[in-house]
């Protein structure tokens, strides 16, 4: 089994792009870009501190859902978030088995324009 | 394999005391020039030509039976991982990470789905390809789809895998010769590999050239000299075998009457064959050399395969794995036991014949010595071998001879 703290690779690309890029979707809806970006911030970095595998799993899953039901203009932000996140369920293949709903995310984000190698394509 | 032609084989051995008795030929056989032991451009050749052009033992089956499954092993200088695949394929590949070039994986065990380098997280599927990498926006210009693990061959024998880095290298079964169908009569396949405290090998390291340590595994007329629990044991003038010029088999019966060692009374008392091991081999010790530097010791009660691996010019790592019945009783565990301990002795007297010839074989007055052809012939085989491979050989011989020439006209 790979040790607990095994899955924090996975989070520095995450930290440092996806707050930005989700607020910038947010935007689109209405919402505060600054409090967005400070919420997800917060969010990700409580993670880091004393999140584990599964919680990260089921964070990615939630921001994979606002990628997925954006319907704004920001095409860039919205593949690039795409790309950063399936690369995020590829890689945490190796510290958690993909489920369903995962699975199922991939789709999502493919649709939303993440382009995986053709080896890992959902 | 039709197990009437295994039989066949491993019943007409071409290496018998009678055979042996009429290897008289006209010339004698040199061994290596003294100076081969020592020669930093030979080392380099022997890496590329020997090495990493053979068919190198890197597992037992039964290490790689699930998707996931993995062992690891160096061919020459390059790190090889051989992982079983979702698909049920064995596939063997560089154990070299594309990015920054750290090894993937350690030892043997069981991968997840993936596989991840432990340097920077880049994410390999078991087929090798790269399936992702952390910081992937990071990277100006990274396609992912030609970005995969160099492949090499891998194929199975007698339940022994084998990694090939050579495409244009005969098949295993070619160079295994005989071999081969004696694996397969050994059952060795319905074995599984010992694991004390969790490790599937062991290792060792020496301080001599891989060389001066693989020409004392392949010849038995030190034997008598250095290791007087082996002539208690065993009767070495009735050894049997066979090869082609690349691997050999052979095997000696053990002595029936007890030795005078309490140590070795009490081995001698225990012996017996393992269930799935053929009637034919009750009463015997067998040894297998693979080419270039895999040994196997094969004992009723289980078998080690002791595989040299050349760290650098003067330095050699050995490397043990052990196969026992998978219920493996308490007779054939102390007899595996009481060999083990004999054996640390054997290598023990085999370092310091080892250690005395590395020193020796740097000596100025020393140039080649004259080969035994009834007990030393699998070294002039392996030499010969060697010969063919490595021209360099030719050029410190021509070297050796005309120092000589010199010294004594």
């Amino acid at each position: 089994m790979p040790h607990p703290d095994a899955w924090l690779f996975l989070p520095p690309e995450v930290e440092a792009l996806v707050p930005a890029l989700l607020a910038r979707l947010a935007a689109a809806g209405g919402g505060s870009p600054d409090e967005v970006e400070r919420e997800l911030r917060h969010r990700i970095e409580t993670l880091i501190l004393e999140g584990d595998a599964e919680r990260w799993r089921s964070f990615l899953r939630e921001a994979t859902e606002m990628v997925a039901e954006y319907a704004g203009d920001d095409a860039d932000a919205r593949r690039v978030l795409a790309s950063i996140l399936d690369d995020q369920f590829l890689l945490a293949r190796a510290v958690v088995d993909l489920e369903r709903a995962d699975l199922d995310a991939r789709q999502d984000l493919a649709r939303a324009g993440a382009t995986p190698p053709r080896s890992s394509r959902a | 394999m039709d197990p009437r032609n295994v039989a066949t084989d491993v019943a007409s051995p071409s290496n018998t005391p009678e055979s042996r008795a009429s290897r008289k030929p006209s010339t004698p056989t040199r061994s290596l020039p003294g100076i081969a032991y020592t020669d930093p451009v030979l080392y380099e050749q022997e890496l590329t030509e020997v090495f990493e052009r053979a068919w190198i033992l890197v597992g037992h089956v039964t290490e790689l039976s699930e998707p996931g499954d993995y062992v690891t092993a160096n061919v020459g200088r390059e790190p090889v991982l051989v992982v079983r695949g979702h698909d049920g394929e064995l596939r063997a590949m560089s154990n070299v990470c594309r990015h920054r070039a750290s090894t993937i994986l350690e030892g043997t065990g069981r991968t997840r789905s993936v596989m991840r380098c432990p340097y920077h997280a880049w994410t390999y599927e078991l087929d090798g390809q790269l399936a992702a990498a952390p910081s992937g926006q990071g990277f100006a210009c990274l396609d992912r789809d030609r970005v995969a693990l160099p492949r090499f061959r891998v194929d199975v024998a007698g339940g022994l895998v084998f990694c090939c880095l050579d495409p244009d290298q005969m098949s295993l079964a070619e160079m295994l010769g005989p071999v081969g169908p004696y694996l397969e009569w050994l059952n060795i396949a319905g074995l599984s590999v010992h694991r004390p405290d969790g490790a599937a090998r062991w290792t060792e390291d020496f301080e001599e050239n891989w060389k001066v340590l693989a020409d004392n595994y392949l010849e038995d007329y030190h034997v008598p000299v250095a290791h007087p629990t082996l002539v208690r044991l065993v009767d070495v003038k009735n050894t049997i075998g066979d090869n082609n010029d690349w691997c050999e088999w052979s095997r000696v019966p053990y002595r029936t009457r007890p030795s005078r060692d309490p140590r070795e009374r009490e081995y001698q008392s225990l012996i017996r064959r393992m269930p799935g091991m053929p009637e034919e081999f009750e009463g015997w010790m067998g040894h297998v050399c693979i080419w270039p530097t895999t040994f196997m010791e094969i004992y009723p009660h289980h078998i080690d395969t002791w595989q040299l691996e050349p760290t650098g010019l003067l330095t050699t790592r050995a490397t043990t794995m052990t196969m026992v019945h998978p219920e493996e009783d308490d007779q054939a565990r102390r007899a595996r036991e009481l060999m083990r301990e004999l054996n640390v002795d054997i290598m023990g007297q085999d370092v310091d014949i080892t250690t005395r010839v590395q020193r020796g074989v740097q000596a100025p007055s020393y140039h080649s010595g004259i080969l035994n052809d009834e007990q030393e012939f699998s070294v002039i085989r392996f030499q010969r071998r060697l010969r063919e491979l490595l021209p360099r050989i030719a050029e410190l011989e021509a070297t050796a001879t005309g120092e000589r020439s010199v010294a004594s006209p």
